[in-house]
């Protein structure tokens, strides 16, 4: 597949001068083959941070229109994205001085999973994380139905901290999928290119967050009059339909990688 | 950093107060400063942040089985540090920018960013390096060039293995 570029180290008559733009190295080569072959992985991280992102945006919306207070104290809907930071907090030891040693008895791999497989636990870990998002934005429009809240757009009755699953479940999705994604392509990348793959990676973050405003914008167009996603009254939207969306999407994107995985896995032996 | 802090506090250099429900507009070099704050610190998180990773997994020892494992947790520990950063910031300094102003809000990441830049100095002496190859896009674009030059000439018929033995000390010869 990849042999159309093996004819960039062939000598050929005339290349006695070592023009590097008509003759280069097997390293160089091989080089651009790897890199080639880490493209499939790399856009599984766009469809993830599309995923990764609704911590920012679309949770916090969700949790502005829950009851926020805490005896007399409130919680400034700006400081919930600290749930995420809190729940990698709690699971990067456990998961470092837990799982892994755990895992590696029965792997025997010194550090519990590959890569690759961890990739694939964040990815099914942040489409549960969605899936109770979705849940609870059901069962609060319901609540906003029964207690005729839909058109006044007032606070549902709904504690937030229904909403702490779906943040801890996204921050530990993260460690798994960000942190393996970091060792993955340091470790696969060719020496030189060390720094270019690990800020090739963080490329599709960027992409992530683009492609989710893009997501927004179409279902706001498709879902016209009865829209999913309304700026100012989000009880009389469905940001619920609009999390299971998400959910599909996420769950496509597991098999598509798994397959990619195994295909990356087996190029390589 | 440096130029966020005093678009926030230097009397010039931030929008004047407002008088009522009056507010003056931010001049031009007001907002030039705002903003080539903002993106100085996207430039320098972008330089930063791909380059750090790797240059703390540089200084284990590849071939030490021991190192090497201890190089799978210090991904782990990176990323639990960012998000110490991360928690703090929007727990303690939300509240001293609500309570105390943007002034102190900026001041106080500004030089603690100052004490961490003159921390990674003073520890060059004790750090591994690997040594530098040129730039890794300019090898990808002479790959992709030279096979296009050559797409019309044929790869050998034997196998990839059996051309790269043929032609690999011919090419390292050239180099």
């Amino acid at each position: 597949m990849y042999r159309f570029l093996d004819k960039a180290a062939i000598i050929s008559e005339g290349d006695a001068n070592t023009n590097p733009w008509k003759l280069c190295t097997v390293t160089q080569v091989e080089e651009v083959k790897i890199l080639l072959r880490l493209v499939p992985i790399w856009a599984s991280g766009i469809i993830f941070s599309v995923l990764h992102s609704q911590i920012y945006t679309l949770f916090v919306q969700q949790g502005r229109c829950m009851k926020r207070t805490i005896g007399l104290f409130e919680i400034p809907p700006a400081t919930l994205g600290m749930f995420d930071t809190a729940s990698v907090l709690i699971s990067v030891p456990i998961y470092d001085r837990v799982i892994v040693p755990l895992v590696r008895r029965f792997t025997g791999l010194a550090k519990g999973f590959t890569e690759l497989q961890r990739m694939g636990i964040g990815l099914f870990v942040s489409v549960l994380s969605l899936t109770f998002a979705a849940i609870v934005e059901t069962v609060r429009l319901q609540l906003a139905r029964d207690l005729d809240l839909v058109e006044s757009g007032d606070i549902v009755p709904l504690n937030i901290f229904w909403q702490i699953p779906q943040y801890f479940l996204m921050g530990t999705a993260g460690v798994f999928f960000f942190v393996g994604r970091i060792e993955f392509f340091y470790e696969q990348s060719p020496d030189s290119m060390r720094s270019l793959c690990s800020a090739w990676a963080l490329l599709t973050t960027t992409l992530g967050n683009y492609l989710s405003s893009l997501i927004i914008t179409l279902v706001a167009y498709l879902s016209g009059k009865d829209c999913w996603i309304p700026s100012d009254n989000i009880n009389n939207g469905h940001l619920d339909y609009f999390f299971w969306l998400l959910v599909s999407l996420g769950s496509v994107n597991i098999p598509v990688f798994v397959f990619f995985s195994v295909k990356y896995t087996h190029m390589k032996v | 950093m440096v130029a966020l802090t005093l678009s926030a506090s230097v009397p010039g250099l931030k929008p004047a107060e407002c008088i009522g429900s009056l507010c003056p507009p931010a001049t031009m070099v007001q907002s030039t400063v705002l903003f080539s704050g903002l993106y100085l610190i996207a430039l320098g998180t972008g330089g930063i942040k791909p380059c750090v990773s790797s240059f703390g997994a540089d200084q284990f020892d590849k071939t030490d089985p021991s190192e090497r494992v201890r190089k799978a947790s210090f991904f782990n520990w990176f990323y639990f540090t960012i998000n110490i950063g991360a928690f703090v910031s929007s727990t303690v300094l939300v509240w001293i920018q609500e309570n105390y102003g943007w002034e102190l809000g900026f001041l106080i990441p500004t030089v603690f960013m100052g004490l961490a830049t003159m921390s990674f100095f003073f520890g060059t002496p004790l750090y591994r390096f690997q040594k530098p190859r040129g730039s890794p896009i300019t090898s990808v674009c002479q790959v992709l060039v030279a096979a296009y030059r050559k797409s019309n000439l044929k790869v050998p018929e034997d196998s990839t293995d059996g051309y790269k033995k043929i032609f690999f000390p011919l090419i390292s010869c050239l180099n």
